[in-house]
C-alpha cells in the first residue's frame, strides 16, 4: 500500500477544505506520513507540493500579517481546483466517449479514461446510440509522445538525439510548442534552441529517450502558433508543365490541373515546392512523366538519370 | 497498459474516484474499475486506501464497498470534479480529430457538436494539437461493418507498385498491424488468393449484399533477395526501403517482392541507391533510365 498517495490526498483535503491559510506546522501536525528530522519534513513537503503542481493542482502561497513575511500559509482555492465544464449534452459526452476510445491500447489509454472518468462524474448521461461510429485506433505506443506532451504542459524545455537526413544522429534541444499526427507519423513542433527557429520533428526519428531540462514554464508559445499550419506541406509556390500518360501517375494528378490532352497524354499544371521532390516523383513515375519546363527541372532531372546509369554500368 | 500507477498517479485517480463514486453510489466494482480502466484487485487497493483519508485522522472518509458494490459519505471537501488536466485535454482532442474522419456526411449535427466540444474543454489547447488520420474513417467503417457480418466488400484499390487503381472484390478476414502500417487481409477474387491490402490505399469500401465465403489461404509471393550500395539521402533511403540487413563492406541485402516497387525508388533516388546484384536488375534499372532519358533527346 502506497502511504505516499494517501499523504497526497490527504494533503489535497486539508488545502482544499480549509477556508484560510494553513501554516506548515499545522500540516505537518495533521497530516499522518510527515515525519523524521524538521529538514526531511521540509524536503517531504516540497516534493509533495511540486507532484500536486504538476497534477494541475494549484497551491497558493500566502501570508496572515504582511508585517510577519516569515509565518507562510498554504491554501488550495476550490474554483481552482474544480473543473470549468458543466453543460455536456448525453450526445456530446458519447463523442467524447467515442473519442477516448480511439486510444484503447495506445499510449495516452489512461490519460484518455481519467479524463473520461471525471467528465461522466458530472453525472451526465451519455447517448451511446445516438452515434453509430467506430473511431479509428490510435497504434502509438511510443513513451516519448507522453514526454512531449507532459514538457508542453509545463512549458519545459526538453533535448533528444535526432536521427539527421546524413542518418548520423544528432542532439537537438526544443522548447515544445505542439504535437500532432499527419499520415500516421507523429510531430513534434517547437523552438529549436540551436538553430533559433521553430522546427518540425517526426517522433520516430528521436532515437534517444526526451528528456525535460530545468524547471517549467520557462518558455511562451507564441501566440500566432498553430500546429496545423506547421503540418501542411510546405507551400506549393512554383509551377511546371508536365506531360502524363493518360491513366497514369494518379499521385501527381492530386497537385494539379489538367491543361490540355494529346493522344496518349495529358498536359498538366504541376505545383511544386522544391525541385530536388519534384525530380524525386517525376523519376518514380518512370517514362509515365515528361518534365516541359522549366529547364531547371529538366537539366537537374538529366543529372540524375545520367548518376544512375553511371552507377549501374 | 497494465502498468502500475505510480504513487503521484494513484493519488491523481484517489482524488478522482471520489466525485465519480458520488455521482454512481451502488456502482459495482468491477464497472467501477473499467471506468477508471483498472484491474479490480488495483480498484480494491485504492478503495482501501481511500478509507484511510479524510480532514482528520478522526474524521474520515467513509466507504462501502465489500458487498460488492461502491458507496461513498463524508467526503465534502473532495466531492468536486477536478478540471481537466493538459494530458487528458490533448488525448480527447486527438481522438476527437480522428472521429471526425469517421462520421458520414449525414451527420453533420455530430460534426458540430464536435467543434462545441473543442471549443468547451480545449479552448487554449487547440491550436497547439492537430491529428489528421492518413486512413479515411469511412473506409474503415465499411471494412469493420463487412468483418463483423462477413460481407463482401468492393474496394477500389491504388496499387502504387503499378501505379493503376483497380476495382477488387474481396472478402475480409482480418485487420492487422505490420511495422506501423495498417492492412486489410482479405480474399482477394480477382487474384484468387489472399492479398494483404495497405488501409491507406483503399480509396474506397463499400459493402455487397452478399454473404462471404471465407477462405483460408496462405498468402504466396516469391521472395528475391537484392544487394544494394547506398551513396547518400542515407536516412530517407532507409526510411522508404523499410528492412535492410547490412551485408559485407558497405553494402545491404533486402529482401523483395517485387521488382517494379524497387526499380521505382532506385530511379527516385537519382543515384543515391545502386543496386549491386544480381545483374539482370543492373541492367534494368540503367535500360529504364536510359529508357526515361531517352523522352529528352
Amino acid at each position: 500500500m502506497s502511504r505516499k498517495s494517501e499523504r497526497l490526498v490527504n494533503l489535497t483535503i486539508a488545502l482544499l477544505a480549509t477556508g484560510r491559510w494553513i501554516t506548515k506546522s499545522e500540516i505537518y501536525e495533521n497530516i499522518e506520513g510527515y515525519s523524521g528530522e524538521p529538514d526531511a519534513k521540509e524536503r517531504m513537503f516540497e516534493r509533495d507540493k511540486e507532484e500536486l503542481r504538476n497534477l494541475g493542482i494549484d497551491i497558493e502561497v500566502g501570508t496572515f500579517d504582511p508585517l510577519f513575511e516569515d509565518e507562510v500559509g498554504y491554501r488550495i482555492r476550490p474554483e481552482n481546483y474544480r473543473i470549468q465544464i458543466s453543460e455536456l449534452t448525453p450526445q456530446q459526452l458519447a463523442l467524447i466517449s467515442s473519442a477516448t476510445q480511439s486510444w484503447r491500447g495506445a499510449i495516452l489509454d489512461s490519460k484518455a479514461s481519467a479524463g473520461l472518468a471525471k467528465l461522466k462524474a458530472l453525472g451526465i448521461e451519455s447517448d451511446v446510440d445516438g452515434i453509430p461510429i467506430n473511431p479509428h485506433q490510435v497504434t502509438n505506443s511510443d513513451t516519448n509522445l507522453v514526454k512531449v506532451i507532459d514538457a508542453l504542459a509545463s512549458h519545459k524545455t526538453i533535448s533528444f538525439d535526432y536521427r539527421a537526413a546524413d542518418n548520423n544522429d544528432e542532439n537537438r534541444a526544443l522548447d515544445p510548442y505542439g504535437v500532432g499526427t499527419k499520415n500516421g507519423f507523429w510531430y513534434v513542433a517547437g523552438n529549436d534552441l540551436e538553430r533559433k527557429a521553430v522546427r518540425l520533428f517526426r517522433l520516430d526519428r528521436v532515437v534517444s529517450e526526451v528528456k525535460e531540462q530545468g524547471r517549467g514554464s520557462s518558455y511562451e508559445i507564441p501566440e500566432n502558433f498553430s500546429m496545423h499550419e506547421q503540418l501542411q506541406a510546405r507551400t506549393r509556390k512554383h509551377v511546371a508543365q508536365l506531360l502524363v500518360r493518360k491513366g497514369k501517375a494518379h499521385q501527381l494528378r492530386k497537385h494539379a490541373q489538367i491543361d490540355a490532352f494529346q493522344d496518349e497524354w495529358d498536359q498538366l499544371q504541376y505545383h511544386y515546392s522544391d525541385v530536388k521532390e519534384l525530380v524525386r516523383e517525376i523519376l518514380w513515375h518512370r517514362d509515365d512523366v515528361k518534365v516541359i519546363e522549366p529547364t531547371e527541372v529538366r537539366e537537374s532531372l538529366l543529372a540524375a538519370l545520367s548518376s544512375i546509369q553511371g552507377r549501374h554500368e | 497498459m497494465n502498468r502500475k500507477a505510480n504513487p503521484v498517479e494513484k493519488a491523481a485517480r484517489l482524488l478522482d474516484l471520489v466525485p465519480f463514486i458520488y455521482t454512481h453510489q451502488g456502482i459495482s466494482v468491477s464497472d467501477l474499475a473499467a471506468e477508471f480502466s483498472i484491474e479490480t484487485e488495483e480498484l480494491l487497493a485504492d478503495l482501501n486506501s481511500l478509507w484511510m483519508c479524510g480532514e482528520t485522522r478522526f474524521d474520515l472518509i467513509e466507504l462501502e464497498f465489500e458487498s460488492g458494490f461502491v458507496y461513498i459519505r463524508n467526503a465534502d471537501a473532495l466531492n468536486v470534479v477536478r478540471s481537466l488536466s493538459v494530458q487528458e485535454v490533448t488525448a480527447i482532442l486527438f481522438g476527437l480529430d480522428l472521429l471526425k474522419e469517421s462520421i458520414f456526411e449525414e451527420r453533420a449535427d455530430l460534426l458540430l457538436d464536435i467543434e462545441i466540444i473543442k471549443g468547451i474543454i480545449g479552448t487554449s489547447l487547440q491550436r497547439l494539437v492537430t491529428s489528421e488520420p492518413m486512413i479515411s474513417g469511412v473506409v474503415i467503417t465499411a471494412i469493420d461493418e463487412a468483418l463483423r457480418n462477413r460481407q463482401k466488400l468492393q474496394i477500389t484499390y491504388h496499387s502504387v507498385a503499378d501505379d493503376v487503381t483497380s476495382e477488387r472484390l474481396v472478402h475480409p478476414i482480418e485487420r492487422r498491424v505490420e511495422n506501423g502500417i495498417e492492412l486489410l487481409i482479405a480474399f482477394c477474387e480477382r487474384a484468387d488468393a489472399v492479398r494483404s491490402f495497405r488501409l491507406d490505399r483503399i480509396q474506397k469500401s463499400e459493402l455487397v449484399q452478399v454473404a462471404s465465403s471465407q477462405t483460408n489461404r496462405d498468402q504466396s509471393g516469391a521472395l528475391e533477395s537484392v544487394t544494394i550500395k547506398i551513396h547518400g539521402d542515407v536516412r530517407r533511403v532507409l526510411e522508404t526501403l523499410g528492412t535492410l540487413t547490412q551485408g559485407g563492406g558497405d553494402t545491404y541485402s533486402i529482401d523483395i517482392y517485387n521488382q517494379s516497387w524497387l526499380i521505382r525508388e532506385v530511379l527516385a533516388s537519382g543515384g543515391a541507391i545502386e543496386v549491386v546484384k544480381p545483374a539482370a536488375l543492373r541492367a534494368e534499372i540503367e535500360r529504364q533510365a536510359g529508357l526515361v532519358a531517352a523522352q529528352y533527346r
